[in-house]
């Protein structure tokens, strides 16, 4: 898959690579089973620091659709849906709509707790 | 545009495929005549192999001979034709051909000689062989290779197929990108287990120094059936994946590519079969016939690695070195 990261965005690069493999997912380029290049590997082809791709990656093994295994990279999880892949894009674009409306953290959260309870 | 760019091997034609075909039948025929002429006076059973002072050391009966020449030419004949016919490798068809012929008349030449020295003999065992005969077998088979070769016809010009298109990604400046993704050939997976299981039997039942090479043999085959193909701003590498990622087995700065492109790759017909293969002009890594990454060097040679999504791959290299020539320039 193809990674392009801008550096000189206000997105922190590790949820650029983050958002970049869930967009891959979410339109079915990379399905479940596939492996990733490894952190280190990935960040020196782009010539980033290997940490924030581990955070990225990180970001991507708590949503599911990754799995991290010691020394053999990054591979993309059965339960990895497009579908499971676009409700993380969701959640990134609610609370990016939450920032711009200058909510703090836990009031996002609450909106979320609101509405679950709401059911 | 797609299609435009798939390549076309160069046709044979069913005339090429006859005029292969023609030795081994005329071989058979050939046998057929000398047999008949000589039937009635052949002993039984018949020499029919011989030791270097051209004593005979070897008898079977005339139907066993006769049955085991005409299944070899069939065998050898049909396996000529097959190859032929998988065009492998489409600018090597010519020499196949002359291979044929003298394949053919010096095995025929040979039967033939067998039964005209057993004729008139009563005991097996006094059969000789001549040197002279050995020699003009071989002679018979030159020619016979010649013929063929003339009979063939022109050698088939080796058809570079059109380049294909050379996009480039949209890459502003300041902006990084890196293409990654692995491909694997479960065939040669299989064949290379197989290696190291035979080389591991080898080594326990025979010797270990017989098996190494098997070893050898296996783990690089093991090695090459799956890579992880990356093109970023460093240029192309391929690496395996069961080694660790700095073990490049190939890399390709971004200085020695002129341009690139993505085409569908017939791993048969261009390259004659799969793995890192070597061609006049080109070399790459064919694990599958297909999509395919090619690339054009400074030093006017071709790279070819067959991949998904090599148009993307292409593209990303392309915009690397228009960034890597106008840094240079500027």
């Amino acid at each position: 898959m193809l990674f392009r990261v801008d550096p000189g965005s206000s997105v922190p690069l590790g949820d650029q690579i983050a958002a970049l493999v869930r967009g891959a997912i979410a339109d079915g380029s990379v399905h479940a089973g596939e492996r990733l290049p490894a952190a280190r590997e990935l960040a020196a082809s782009l010539g980033v620091n290997v940490h924030t791709v581990l955070r990225g990656y990180q970001r991507l093994k708590e949503e599911g659709l990754i799995e991290l295994r010691r020394g053999r990279g990054a591979v993309v999880t059965g339960a990895a849906s497009p579908a499971r892949a676009r409700l993380g894009e969701t959640a990134e674009r609610l609370i990016a709509e939450a920032r711009n409306l200058g909510l703090s953290d836990e009031e996002i959260v609450t909106v979320v707790r609101v509405g679950l309870a709401g059911r | 545009m797609k299609s435009a760019l798939r390549s076309a091997p160069p046709s044979i034609g069913p005339l090429r495929t006859w005029i292969a075909a023609l030795p081994f039948v005329a071989v058979i025929a050939a046998l057929a005549a000398v047999y008949t002429s000589v039937s009635g006076r052949l002993p039984e059973p018949l020499a029919t192999h011989f030791e270097a002072d051209g004593q005979a050391n070897g008898f079977s009966s005339t139907h066993g001979f006769l049955t085991g020449c005409l299944v070899l030419l069939l065998v050898v004949g049909t396996g000529f034709g097959l190859l032929i016919q998988l065009r492998v490798p489409a600018t090597g068809a010519h020499w196949l051909i002359a291979g044929g012929y003298a394949t053919a008349a010096g095995f025929g030449f040979a039967f033939c000689l067998t039964l005209l020295d057993n004729a008139d003999v009563t005991d097996a065992s006094a059969v000789r062989l001549p040197l002279w005969q050995v020699a003009a077998v071989l002679a018979v088979a030159l020619v016979a290779g010649a013929l063929g070769r003339l009979l063939a016809g022109p050698a088939l010009r080796p058809q570079h197929p059109a380049f294909g298109e050379a996009p480039r990604l949209d890459l502003p400046a300041g902006m990084s990108a890196g293409w990654s993704r692995t491909i694997s050939s479960p065939p040669l997976v299989a064949l290379g287990v197989v290696l190291l299981g035979a080389g591991l039997v080898v080594g326990i039942l025979i010797d270990w120094l017989t098996s190494a090479s098997l070893l050898v043999g296996g783990a690089v085959v093991v090695a090459v059936s799956s890579v992880r193909v990356t093109v970023d701003r460093r240029g192309l590498s391929i690496a395996s994946t069961l080694l660790p990622y700095r073990i490049r087995f190939r890399h390709i700065p971004l200085d020695r590519v002129a341009e690139a492109g993505s085409r569908q790759i017939a791993a048969l017909a261009e390259f004659g079969g799969w793995g890192y293969r070597v061609r006049a002009g080109r070399s790459g890594l064919v694990l599958r016939s297909g999509e395919g990454i090619v690339l054009r060097l400074t030093n006017g040679r071709e790279f070819v690695v067959t991949v998904d999504d090599a148009a993307t791959a292409a593209a990303l290299l392309n915009a690397y070195a228009d960034r890597a020539r106008s840094r240079q320039g500027g």
